[in-house]
């Protein structure tokens, strides 16, 4: 099924008559549609919805009111939808008209012929009809909310998923038409009774009634004790997780580890002021131990001393002969001119002269060089306590940090809550041992009534034919019983590695739209339930977040509406066939990043044979989302919305403008003379 | 794509699938019987019939094929 055109008149926000024309090709089978916030996106899926199947989604607010308010204002009553789709080589025309007061409304479904005019008399079943092309369980599906609470919610619980693959095999009207012919059987055997003389036929065919009966509770109860023992293994195992978290002895210790660090701490930081004070004390003594050992370095013989050696004979002042030598005059008075020759004895005398306190000061360097190379340098020492201050400012750092985290796992760890985690655990493992046990009782009964009902069956035939009469309820029982087989095994082959099938399809879309080698993977709860988790690329559960998980329910999703999509030709008529049919998504990137919206959108378009989208510009970008499809688009519409407001008086948080492939559009028009929602096509070069 | 071209695609699939429905009916009365049940079943489920007409007309299906299905068993 293909929908080529919705034409919608005084429906929700749209006034008058309004259409779209989606596209249909399969190179470019995708068409987009622009929205705002109240622009008309939910309400265009719910016409479409309700057209088909007078049905709306639970996120419409105001659902009686469907007719368009300002066209009631009007005194007009009557509001309408009508879907062009093609379906099985024609085009049909599905109408639906609802009048507001009364609130009834009214649906029919024409061929149309070549020369675009009805070609036959309206559908006699028109509701059927829609249903054998999609039936309306799995529109769900095709039809997608993603603000709803009705799709995203749960995909991947274990009811909603054996639920949604019930419906895509159509198994609700087999099994239903399967409760019917049990139904027809059981008044052909009571008729058969009335035929029998001899009563036995009759206490077989009570006794048989009551093992039926009694087989259909024990497979109804197996089947809820089945799903609350799957349920209360889960509780049980999330409880066991929760405790993993809350061990009490775990808890205990690390309380105890922590008092020993804190033990160690103290030590630590008592030691480092200690070094601290050394080092402070010792600080003049190293620097001047350090200073002595420097000079100590010192070479002595590097010194010039040959004044000294000379002078060793005489001890005459050489700063008294350079007086007497420049005043020209001795000591006692005596005048020694310059060319006298005491004046030239004395100048002589000045070649061995020295300076008295230099022989005095050697001494004293070579005293105090002989006492300084004993000084031992301070180096070491210092190294050694600036090392150990290190050694405990670290070690002090070290124990902080595992003191913190210690510390934040054991104030999380709150003993109220193991306690409760612990009762909890308890209550859970019990209640799902009891069921267990249940489960196995009840399966060894079903196992036993089976057997018992047989074996009356076969008296009962027994009987039947010695009975010319019976004879023919007889084989009115038996065909029933042929048809019934034929349902049974429908079901039974139809539903055989459905969920595996369906899992394979999730993971090529999942795996591709992740990008961090995250997967999906079947988890086991017992024999009967399973449920679908994320994993990662070494297949280890992942608590993923909102956007994950909705990328893991539109994955559900798109491998169901492609299961369906391969059922479509399947020769299995006992079942409702799959669908080929298109994938209407409002909103579908609520929760999803950019870049994985972008490779999700691309995925679709390209796998599904017709797909809708409709966004706002929150979740719509050029230069993200629509890299992943633009060359799927074929048609592409902007819901306008017009408001009596001016634009100073509009207080709207989203943009009033819309731009697409360097144009720009209006996505509001302000001053109008009432408020309403326009459909305006943009024009594309395809 | 214009109606036409899609109603050429669609063709063959619509006698793809006629053709199965055709050799699903063939293999037996019971299978033939099936079939038309499933038929008012739909028609049921979808809202088109109402209940008091329809276990009758299961009846009546199974009563006009009853003696060929006990034919067919009997051979098998």
């Amino acid at each position: 099924m293909k929908i080529i055109k919705l034409e919608i008149n005084n429906f929700r926000q749209f006034y008058g008559k309004q259409t779209i024309e989606f596209a249909t090709g399969d190179k470019h089978s995708v068409t987009l549609i622009h929205g705002e916030n109240n622009g008309g996106k939910t309400a265009l899926l719910n016409a479409l919805k309700w057209c088909l199947y007078e049905e709306t989604t639970e996120n419409l607010q105001d659902q009686n009111f469907l007719i368009n308010k300002h066209a009631l204002a009007k005194n007009v009553n009557a509001y309408s939808v009508k879907i062009l789709l093609s379906h099985d080589n024609k085009i049909f025309e599905v109408q639906r008209r609802g009048t507001h007061t009364p609130r009834k409304n009214q649906l029919k479904v024409f061929e149309i012929g070549e020369d675009g005019c009805y070609a036959s008399n309206e559908e006699k079943n028109p509701n059927t009809f829609i249903n054998s092309i999609l039936p309306k369980e799995m529109s769900d599906y095709f039809f997608y909310q993603g603000e709803g609470t009705g799709t995203l919610s749960s995909q991947n619980d274990f009811n909603h998923i054996k639920e949604a693959i019930s419906k895509v095999l159509g198994l609700t009207v087999a099994e239903k038409t399967l409760m019917h012919l049990t139904k027809i059987r059981n008044d052909y055997i009571k008729e058969l009774t009335s035929y029998d003389t001899t009563n036995e036929s009759e206490k077989q065919s009570a006794l048989k009634e009551k093992l039926q009966a009694n087989l259909e509770l024990t497979k109804k109860n197996l089947k809820l004790r089945t799903e609350e023992q799957a349920i209360a293994e889960s509780e049980y195992q999330s409880s066991e997780r929760a405790l993993a978290r809350f061990d009490k002895s775990i808890l205990e210790e690390k309380i105890h580890t922590r008092s020993k660090l804190n033990s160690a701490l103290k030590v630590a930081e008592r030691s480092l002021i200690e070094k601290k004070q050394a080092k402070l004390k010792n600080l003049p003594i190293w620097l001047s131990d350090s200073f002595c050992s420097r000079l100590a370095q010192f070479e002595l013989d590097k010194i010039n001393i040959d004044e000294l050696k000379n002078s060793h004979k005489y001890t005459v002042d050489k700063r008294l002969i350079s007086e007497i030598l420049k005043n020209h005059e001795c000591i006692c008075g005596t005048a020694v001119p310059e060319e006298s020759n005491a004046f030239k004895l004395i100048s002589d005398l000045q070649q061995a002269a020295v300076d008295v306190n230099l022989k005095r000061r050697w001494s004293a360097v070579t005293s105090l060089h002989s006492k300084l190379v004993k000084v031992s340098p301070p180096r070491d020492i210092m190294l050694s306590v600036l090392d150990e201050i290190e050694k405990y400012q670290d070690e002090i750092h070290g124990l902080n940090k595992d003191i913190e985290e210690l510390t934040h796992t054991i104030v999380e760890s709150d003993v109220e809550d193991i306690k409760k985690v612990e009762k909890q655990r308890a209550q859970s493992k019990a209640k799902n041992e009891d069921l267990l046990r249940q489960v196995t009782n009840l399966e060894s009964e079903v196992r036993r009534l089976t057997i018992d009902l047989k074996v009356t069956d076969e008296k009962l035939l027994k009987l039947g034919l010695s009975q010319p009469k019976a004879k023919l309820y007889q084989a009115l029982i038996t065909s029933t019983e042929k048809i019934s087989d034929l349902y049974k095994e429908a079901i039974e082959s139809a539903s055989t590695g459905v969920d595996l099938k369906i899992l394979a399809k999730m993971r090529e879309l999942f795996e591709r739209v992740a990008f961090n080698g995250y997967s999906i993977k079947k988890e086991q709860g017992n024999k009967e339930s399973y449920t679908w988790v994320i994993v990662d690329k070494d297949g280890k559960k992942v608590a993923a977040g909102n956007g994950y998980q909705a990328m893991l329910a539109i994955s559900f999703i798109i491998a169901l509406i492609q299961f369906s999509k391969d059922r479509a030709n399947a020769k299995q008529h006992l079942l409702t066939p799959g669908a080929i049919a298109p994938f209407i998504a409002d909103s579908i990137l609520a929760f999803i990043g950019p870049d994985n919206g972008r490779e999700l959108v691309k995925y679709i378009s390209e796998s599904v044979e017709q797909s809708i989208f409709m966004f706002s510009q929150a979740q719509w970008t050029e230069s993200h989302t629509d890299k992943g499809f633009r060359h799927k688009i074929g048609k592409e519409y902007n819901l306008v919305q017009h408001t009596i407001l001016t634009e100073d008086q509009f207080k709207g948080t989203y943009p009033t403008k819309l731009s697409v492939l360097g144009k720009e559009y209006d996505v509001v028009k302000f001053g109008s003379e009432f408020d309403k929602v326009t459909i305006e096509e943009v024009v594309l070069n395809v | 794509m214009d109606i036409h071209e899609l109603k050429q695609l669609l063709a063959q699939a619509n006698q793809d699938a006629e053709n199965a429905f055709e050799e699903y009916s063939k293999k037996s009365s019971a299978h033939r019987a099936a079939l038309k049940i499933m038929k008012i079943e739909k028609e049921l489920h979808y809202g088109d019939v109402t209940q008091s007409q329809h276990l009758k007309k299961i009846k009546d299906i199974i009563t006009f094929h009853a003696e060929e299905i006990i034919n067919e068993n009997n051979k098998a």
